[in-house]
């Protein structure tokens, strides 16, 4: 009765509220018409000559090639990484996890620049292999390591009483509940090799985004570009959406109440310290090389503070840009929220889900779809500040909504049930009950979607009006022109403002999840 | 104080039937439960009253004031009433006295009428603590003051005891019922439980698939139910097919003198007893039986006896000494119920 009873019982919600939950999902279709009208003014002959070309192969190639070696190699290496540190006898687990996690802390564009700033051995498809593998390591270490830590160890015990052995209980108990994560964070990462575009471009791989850009670069409103684009989301748009899926399912399952004893340590014998040198090898390229890289840059080099004086401008810039984009993205992500949860029906659950999708689009097709649009329907927009905050709220509106349904979901609707019932208006009750209870997880989002837009490089690239520099744009266009002294200072305050804080960040939220 | 009629009240969701025309009305300072199994309707029947959801049909009338239906449709805060809802839904980021005084005039800090709730249900000492600092009967008290302190005409509770512990349970129901009737308050209870009913309601209206098959006081209500439905419903019962005649039905435990709810009648019947109206003996008057199965409940023990090839459940006080394989002597006290046969539930 209950379920039948909320269909229709929680439909009170302000409408005015749900006219700007609406706003989200008319963004969330452009980037699509812009694939596909572009694309259909090519022709149809346009279309298949240009797919059919060899450089499209190549590219297809070199994109597929990266993402599913990077992804197989994290996936192998966290998921070790993360058995050794929860469930062994490894010496120092603590200090393995901080090591492990860190990558968090350095942008990959930043250790791309550090390596490739070593020499031309560094550069092409194996270097952007090792380099990305190693940067992207912690989002299948983390989530896993978390699954291992929350499963209960009495399912074990059960299995082992039932005549399983250590290692069949591995595989058959712990891996089956465990693969929620693992296969969640291979998702994530293939999508973000798909829309890796700073990296890449250092290190000279050509794959779908820096092919794109250079057609952007050539003629700014380009079929051959849109054509690339169109194929490049029909690869992503699914990993997308099987991710979401992914996520929904989520659960780590726990038989009864209470807090679970630990579990027992797997004993590492012989391998304990071969397993310590390896940690420590990971520790090196990870982040040793990077840093050591950047600090030798900030010191030495013969373009060495050439654009010291353009660092204040761009951290201006940075934190300007992404602070308003911020909190644009928290505003639209609160009644997108709300009104998933308070309303049911195929059209509002369709308006939470859709940004999921497209933040899994590269930042490129997003910016692209925003300039063809603006050029010919919004001539003013184009080359606004405007436009480069649209494109943040639809590269970041997912980080800012998860964050506020953390908090939503501990305010059940009930409480504005209650407090209409002690005499007030839906308005009053929801800025007295619900709002004050919603601050932390509007927060959160806030900070997280900020720290994330400092970083952000591919659609502030595109879309600043010229003349706006940030931290990031600064960064690639010194060591686009190997300046990589010049770019030095910049990658470290990325770091400094945007990396670490993520990291810091993301470990927290992981420890209470 | 005012006091609630409905009448004619009918609700659908999609293809459901959910209420399918609710009549009744209350009196001043009753409480009245609403007893029925998921899915007859009740927590339905209760958000319509609330004003959270509108009957489709029908009409609701608080005091003189007709609320929902005849045109009328009165917001759920101008309806100047109470709601108690599951868990309590304390605003967490209040103390108990900033809850208990939310739905006063202004959202003022009114310490007299404060005291007075605070007092009435036993919370006195505790109103700076904020909601996590309360034990799961404490949050449901703080829940219910909040519901009694702007005086309210008519207080709705949503099974509010559902998430405690069921020792807590049955205290609580007799606890709210004190606090409540000490107040003057009117009050709907909605509960699966019928011993949370008996221990809190003058009235019991027991639903079920969206009507109101019988309301009647707790004794009633157990001791004379209108069909097989409501006889489950409202406790344990034990169902024999019987052979029905003036008055009296000839079944596997002999003769039983029955009542006729639904009108008289006449040949094969469903005779409905309570479990503790069939009493053991070892020897003497009754049908013989065979004990099969003893289940010790400390004060009473449940035994299966099986009887003609059927088996029946009988409560035998706790220090009786039986066991499995005795042969006993089954009577019955009191009169049975008859329903016809066909009404008879799965």
């Amino acid at each position: 009765m209950t379920a039948i009873a909320r269909i229709g019982g929680r439909g009170s919600f302000p409408p005015a509220l749900l006219a700007v939950a609406a706003i989200p999902s008319l963004l969330v279709v452009l980037p699509v018409a812009y694939a596909l009208l572009r694309s259909s003014e090519a022709g149809f002959a346009g279309i298949v000559s240009e797919l059919t070309r060899p450089m499209t192969i190549h590219l297809l190639s070199n994109t597929m090639t990266l993402a599913v070696a990077v992804t197989t190699l994290t996936v192998l290496i966290g998921v070790a990484a993360a058995w050794c540190t929860e469930r062994c006898d490894i010496p120092w687990p603590g200090l393995w996890r901080v090591i492990v996690s860190a990558p968090l802390a350095v942008p990959a564009f930043v250790s791309s620049y550090a390596w490739a700033s070593l020499g031309p051995a560094y550069q092409g498809m194996g270097g952007a292999v090792m380099i990305l593998t190693l940067s992207c390591t912690p989002l299948i270490y983390l989530p896993v390591a978390a699954a291992l830590r929350g499963i209960d160890p009495s399912f074990e015990d059960v299995a082992r009483s039932l005549g399983r052995g250590r290692w069949r209980t591995f595989l058959e108990v712990v891996v089956p509940q465990a693969a929620p994560a693992i296969m969640g964070g291979a998702l994530l990462v293939s999508s973000h090799m798909l829309a890796e575009f700073g990296a890449l471009s250092f290190l000279q791989v050509e794959t779908f985004t820096t092919a794109i850009f250079q057609q952007y670069e050539v003629q700014f409103d380009n079929a051959a570009a849109a054509l690339l684009s169109s194929v490049l989301m029909a690869i992503c748009v699914p990993i997308a959406l099987a991710e979401m899926r992914i996520r929904k399912g989520r659960r780590f399952s726990r038989s009864g109440k209470g807090v679970a004893r630990n579990p027992d340590l797997a004993r590492l014998g012989g391998f304990r310290w071969p397993a310590v040198a390896l940690f420590g090898l990971f520790g090196t390229l990870a982040i040793g090389v990077p840093f050591a890289t950047l600090f030798y840059w900030l010191t030495h080099g013969t373009s060495a503070g050439y654009g010291l004086e353009r660092v204040a401008p761009a951290l201006v810039g940075s934190i300007s840009y992404s602070l308003s984009g911020g909190l644009l993205t928290t505003l639209l992500a609160v009644p997108l929220v709300l009104a998933s949860m308070r309303m049911r029906g195929w059209l509002v659950s369709m308006a939470e889900r859709l940004p999921y999708a497209i933040h899994g689009l590269p930042g490129l097709v997003i910016a692209l779809s925003l300039v063809y649009f603006a050029i010919r329907y919004a001539p003013p927009f184009y080359q606004s500040p405007a436009l480069v905050l649209v494109a943040y709220v639809m590269l970041f509106l997912p980080l800012a909504q998860s964050s506020i349904r953390a908090s939503a979901e501990l305010v059940p609707p009930e409480l504005e049930d209650v407090a209409r019932t002690l005499g007030k208006s839906p308005l009053v009750a929801f800025v007295e009950v619900t709002l004050p209870n919603l601050l932390p997880g509007v927060g959160a989002g806030l900070a997280l979607v900020v720290l994330q837009l400092m970083r952000e490089l591919t659609a502030t690239l595109l879309l600043a009006p010229s003349g706006v520099v940030t931290l990031a744009t600064e960064f690639w266009s010194y060591t686009n022109d190997r300046a990589y002294a010049a770019a030095a200072p910049f990658a470290a305050a990325l770091v400094i403002v945007s990396g670490v804080p993520v990291y810091i960040f993301t470990l927290r939220t992981l420890r209470r999840g | 104080m005012g006091r609630l009629r409905v009448s004619g009240v009918t609700k659908r969701y999609g293809d459901v039937e959910v209420l399918k025309g609710i009549d009744f009305e209350m009196a001043e300072g009753s409480i009245v439960a609403l007893l029925g199994s998921s899915g007859s309707g009740k927590t339905t029947l209760l958000r319509l009253i609330a004003g959270f959801a509108d009957p489709d049909t029908g009409s609701i009338t608080i005091g003189d004031r007709t609320v929902a239906g005849n045109g009328a449709r009165v917001p759920p805060e101008k309806r100047n009433i109470g709601y108690v809802p599951q868990e309590g839904a304390l605003f967490p980021h209040m103390t108990v006295a900033q809850n208990i005084c939310f739905g006063l005039k202004y959202g003022r800090r009114d310490q007299i009428r404060l005291n007075e709730v605070l007092a009435i249900t036993g919370l006195a000492g505790l109103e700076e603590r904020y909601p996590h600092q309360l034990s799961g009967g404490q949050q449901q008290r703080t829940a219910l003051a909040r519901a009694l302190a702007p005086r309210p005409s008519l207080i709705l509770l949503d099974e509010p005891f559902n998430a405690l512990d069921l020792d807590l349970r049955r205290a609580m129901a007799s606890d709210v019922a004190e606090a409540l009737r000490n107040a003057g308050a009117t009050a709907i209870l909605v509960t699966h439980d019928p011993h949370e009913a008996y221990a809190s309601a003058d009235y019991v209206a027991a639903m079920t698939s969206g009507l109101i098959a019988q309301f009647d006081t707790p004794a009633a209500l157990y001791h004379s139910p209108v069909n097989s439905n409501v006889a489950k419903l409202t406790g344990a019962a034990v169902f024999l097919d019987g052979a029905v005649e003036d008055g009296r039905a000839t079944t596997c435990v002999g003769w039983v003198s029955v009542e006729c709810p639904s009108g008289p009648i006449k040949g094969l019947a469903s005779v409905m007893l309570r479990p503790e109206q069939l009493v053991l003996s070892p020897t003497g008057a009754g049908v013989d039986g065979r004990v099969q199965r003893v289940i010790f409940n400390g004060d009473h023990h449940l035994a299966n006896v099986e009887v003609d090839g059927l088996p029946l459940p009988v409560r035998v006080a706790g220090s009786a000494s039986i066991h499995p394989g005795d042969v006993v002597k089954v009577t019955v006290d009191g009169a049975g119920i008859a329903f016809e046969r066909g009404k008879r539930a799965r």
